[in-house]
């Protein structure tokens, strides 16, 4: 706690919530979707738009912290909590049919299934992390904790002993060359598909339209820059995250524990962004699932709180704000959220019982 | 229901009118209605729907979750089959006409 009950520099979590609302919405922007879809539906443009943002934040990154601007600040190598927690996750979310921030847009869409989710997100999370579960989690967190001889948290720069600055820009380089050599061999189907699209008003593009994988990844990258920098100055060193800012909502506004945060109050601002978004395109409307689906969707946000709660945080915690910094941690979680969520894809949608 | 009556009404006194209306808008041999349905239901169904029905049969899809009307259509074309219409209805609404394994 701080000396002043309250700190005037959260509230730039607004505009950068506000932002990332609307980007989310536009972009369609939910990682369930884009690796569940590598084997059900074999449809990579969401996978195109993650791995673009984090290719963006991690440039940006670097660079703001070779200028001293911002700390990279990875989570701590947990590996144990990562793994469990990270797999957990990524079954909860196909199960609640959108990750942390698919479900976070689609409550500013108007979408119950979706509110459901996050109900049992701020439920199970709230419980992991404060209540009932607590032990258990710091359990596993003190039991499997590894750091470097320096006693820092690890990353994939200081695991090698090499400059953050050098390693993410190596990487970023050899990601783009890798990137460049396989979009010439694929076709000019894409090139074409946006030529039509040319001829579309621009401001019809950005209000009213879907867009694409790459102004979605570079916007949401972009974003996650500015959220970077914004965060620090406020309260806290880190960039974009989600269901921490759930529960200090929760415990801010109804338990009375603690002050509103950056990251609750940019949180809060996400699902308004998302609402405008969607209100500008004309695509709000209160719709539900039949009741057992909506039960399956609290079910699944009730795992997914589990999950995020071990881990210490959920796919934007992780994948979207912890990759870009080379965490270790952030990377052994992601790779976890992508072997639950398949798992369970394969479970519910490719598995033919008995047929 | 009165909107129902009325085309009734068309379809009786005037034959001609239907029949030029058939060959723009052509009938679905099938409708599935996936609205309120989360992610990725509506594309599942569309596509099992789809391979169930033989070549050539019409399938309309009713779908409000702005991410399948966007990957529906795509995902269609690239599993042989041909998108004759997407049109949004109202708000989120929209309704996808499909043709099953015309490109088979």
């Amino acid at each position: 706690m701080g000396g002043h009950p309250f700190d005037g520099l959260i509230l730039t979590g607004i505009p950068v919530g506000l932002a990332f609302g609307f980007a989310l919405s536009r972009g369609r922007f939910c990682m369930n979707s884009a690796f569940r879809d590598i084997i059900v539906l074999k449809d990579y443009a969401l996978l195109k738009a993650v791995g673009l943002a984090i290719l963006v934040s991690m440039i940006g990154f670097a660079i703001m912290d070779e200028a001293d601007v911002i700390t990279i600040s990875p989570v701590p190598l947990w590996w144990g909590a990562m793994m469990l927690g990270g797999f957990v996750f990524g079954i909860g979310m196909v199960i609640a049919g959108g990750c942390a921030s698919g479900i976070t847009y689609r409550v500013g869409e108007g979408m119950v299934g979706a509110m459901a989710a996050v109900a049992g997100l701020i439920l199970v999370g709230l419980m992991t992390t404060t209540g009932v579960l607590k032990d258990f989690t710091s359990d596993i967190r003190k039991g499997t904790l590894e750091m470097t001889h320096e006693g820092a948290h690890f990353t994939l720069a200081n695991a090698f002993d090499v400059s953050h600055y050098i390693m993410a820009l190596a990487i970023a380089g050899a990601i783009l060359i890798l990137w460049a050599f396989l979009s010439r061999r694929g076709g000019n189907a894409e090139v074409e598909a946006e030529a039509e699209e040319e001829k579309i008003p621009w401001k019809e593009r950005i209000f009213k339209r879907g867009w694409g994988w790459m102004p979605t990844g570079i916007v949401i990258g972009l974003v996650g820059i500015v959220a970077f920098y914004a965060s620090s100055e406020a309260d806290r060193m880190y960039p974009l995250g989600i269901c921490g800012g759930y529960w200090t909502t929760v415990k801010s506004l109804i338990l009375g524990e603690n002050h509103m945060t950056w990251l609750s109050v940019m949180l809060l601002s996400t699902i308004v962004g998302a609402f405008i978004a969607a209100f500008l395109g004309g695509e709000f409307k209160l719709r539900a699932p039949s009741p057992r689906t909506i039960l399956q969707c609290f079910g699944g946000g009730c795992i997914m709180g589990f999950g995020a709660g071990v881990a210490g945080g959920c796919n934007i915690t992780h994948i979207l704000s912890g990759v870009p910094q080379l965490a270790l941690s952030s990377m052994l979680a992601g790779a976890f959220i992508i072997l639950g969520c398949w798992a369970a894809a394969w479970w519910m949608f490719l598995r033919q019982p008995g047929e | 229901m009165l909107i129902l009556a009325q085309l009734g009404q068309i379809k009786v006194t005037n034959i001609k009118e239907e029949a030029k209306m058939a060959t723009e808008e052509t009938k679905p041999d099938k409708t599935l209605d996936v609205r309120g349905e989360i992610c990725p239901n509506p594309d599942v169904k569309t596509m099992t729907t789809l391979e169930k029905m033989e070549k050539g049969q019409i399938l309309e899809v009713l779908v409000d979750y702005p991410l399948s009307v966007e990957r529906i259509p795509r995902n269609a074309e690239n599993r042989k089959h041909k998108v004759l219409k997407v049109e949004r209805v109202k708000g989120p609404d929209h309704r996808i006409l499909i043709e099953a394994k015309a490109n088979k």
